[in-house]
């Protein structure tokens, strides 16, 4: 999409104007930096914690990655056979429903109870997390499969649900996997934090700042690691959306936009 | 038995939530090599599901069907169909579509380009290569699936009102270029039409269907030389007689047309 030059920069107006009035209430009438830091103190914090800032994104992009990755290992193979083989889908289905309500969080006590305080504790909440996102999504893609497509394929010589999964159903299905994924890696950024509150290492953002900041009141140091889970997850989606969706899905221009 | 394909008394029930359903009662036709065959009856009356079984893409309840003295038992791409609905792969672009059964069967990139290119040019789409299907019109995307039905080198080509959903211009320029193509490929076609102009400008027979349950109640020979014009006396004559067959068969019918 390309915008005009000038409205290319319309965002900019309203972020000044929150940070001048984010600024102007901390400073004249707020007056208490535990309750609301000033701008200028949280970019000051910036400065100060210039040594811890990289190492925390790094351990928490770990666990990150870690719960991503064996999510998505999971998911996709489970989701091929749900999508497509209607029996799997019955059976499977009932399982999944029960277990997809509960929360990421109330699986904190069995994951340390299996994994104790390591790096695996924090990737299996994140996995609990991204899971279901993933797995519902790419199913859906794979029961949306329209028949005729199918049949073309069949007509065609794809014999046997094989070549049909491979040539027929994956890249009709990669959009909704893609969707699913985004939505996951959404979820499994909230997980980080929930993970890491725990204890289970010594860095990480959302150790960090329940551990350390929280305690002391250190209210400008946690709206600083606040941006940058902010901003770690944006450029994070950005990417993602860069790569998957502006040069795997150039068909789908003329279905979606 | 020098019949192309042979439908022996075949019959086609339906289980559906209000009991049985018999689409096809006893339908029995031969297919003569090289032969342009047009299957027309009212809409609902088993057209589809008829051409349907012969690609082996559904079974009927009794009866058999022979092709090239072998029964017919699941799909295969020695039988190019082209269906009433558009079934592109929308990811695939053009050259790749029409690439699509050679990919299957194994064959060497180079080569199965330079067939499809053939095919494209075939059915005049060069220069459209690298477009998606959604930047194609209704009648460019048909041509796309006959030039992919045509790649593989099927021995008999099955379209199910192929031209049903293109205005009626580029409807009267696909038949023109479809009758070319035949007459050099030398293929055996079956084409479903509910378009009595349609079946008198391309066959050498017409197949009359009835209502519901159907059964084919009439062969005609369509004995006008061509190149024909379609509006020859010759031509307004037989059309009078398809019409007269056919509402002879409507006014029996119950289903709405
Ligand atoms: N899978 C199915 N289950 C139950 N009934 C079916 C099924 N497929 C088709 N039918 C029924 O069989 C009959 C014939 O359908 P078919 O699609 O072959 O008609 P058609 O002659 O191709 O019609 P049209 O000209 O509108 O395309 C219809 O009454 C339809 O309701
Ligand atoms: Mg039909």
């Amino acid at each position: 999409m390309r915008l005009p030059t000038k409205e290319k920069w319309v965002w900019l107006v309203p972020l000044i104007i929150l940070i001048i009035l984010w600024q102007f209430i901390a400073v004249y009438v707020v007056k208490k930096p535990e309750i609301l830091p000033s701008v200028t103190a949280v970019i000051f914090s910036f400065y100060e914690l210039r040594n811890y800032i990289l190492p925390d994104i790094l351990v928490s992009l770990l666990h990150f990655a870690m719960g991503m990755t064996s999510a998505f290992a999971v998911a996709l193979p489970l989701a091929i056979a749900m999508g497509w083989y209607d029996t799997v889908f019955k059976a499977v289905d009932p399982i999944v429903e029960l277990i997809r309500p509960i929360p990421p969080l109330a699986w904190v006590p069995l994951a340390i109870a299996w994994f104790s305080l390591t790096h695996f504790a924090a990737g299996f909440i994140i996995f609990i997390g991204a899971f279901f996102p993933i797995l519902i999504a790419s199913y859906t893609g794979f029961r949306d499969v329209p028949k005729v497509l199918v049949e073309t394929g069949k007509v065609l010589g794809c014999i046997g649900n094989r070549k049909l999964i491979r040539y027929v159903a994956i890249p009709y299905a990669l959009p909704s996997i893609a969707t699913g994924t985004r939505v996951g890696m959404g979820v499994a950024w909230m997980c980080v934090v929930a993970a890491e509150m725990f204890g289970v290492s010594k860095y990480g953002l959302g150790c960090r700042i329940f551990t350390k900041f929280f305690p002391w009141h250190q209210m400008d140091y946690v709206v600083a690691y606040m941006l940058i889970l902010g901003l770690v997850a944006l450029c994070i989606d950005r990417v993602f959306r860069h790569f998957v969706e502006g040069k795997l899905f150039k068909w789908k221009k003329g279905i979606v936009k | 038995m020098n019949h192309k394909l042979e439908l022996q008394h075949i019959t086609k029930t339906y289980i559906t939530e209000e009991g049985e359903m018999t689409a096809l009662d006893g339908v029995n036709l031969e297919v003569k090599p090289a032969e342009f065959l047009c299957i027309i009856g009212p809409s609902g009356c088993g057209k589809t599901t008829l051409l349907r079984m012969v690609a082996g893409l559904d079974h009927p309840t009794s009866g058999t069907i022979i092709l090239d003295g072998k029964e017919v038992k699941c799909a295969s791409p020695d039988r190019g169909m082209v269906f009433q609905e558009f079934s592109l792969f929308p990811w695939r672009k053009v050259l790749k579509n029409v690439e699509f059964g050679l990919e299957i069967s194994g064959m060497r990139d180079k080569e199965r380009q330079a067939i499809a290119e053939k095919y494209i040019a075939l059915v005049g789409l060069q220069g459209f290569e690298n477009h998606y299907p959604y930047e194609l019109s209704g009648g460019m995307k048909q041509r796309v699936a006959i030039a992919r039905a045509l790649a593989t080198e099927p021995s008999i080509l099955l379209m199910d009102e192929p031209f049903g959903s293109v205005d009626a211009q580029t409807r009267n320029i696909l038949q023109e270029e479809l009758l070319e193509i035949w007459a050099r490929t030398k293929k055996t076609i079956l084409f479903v039409t509910h378009s009595v102009d349609e079946a008198v400008y391309l066959a050498d027979r017409v197949a009359v269907m009835s209502a519901r349950p159907a059964c084919l109640v009439k062969c005609l020979a369509v004995d006008i030389p061509r190149p024909r014009k379609r509006t020859s006396a010759e031509a307004n004559e037989f059309r009078a007689k398809l019409l007269m067959w056919l509402s002879l068969e409507r006014s029996k019918a119950c289903v709405t047309v």
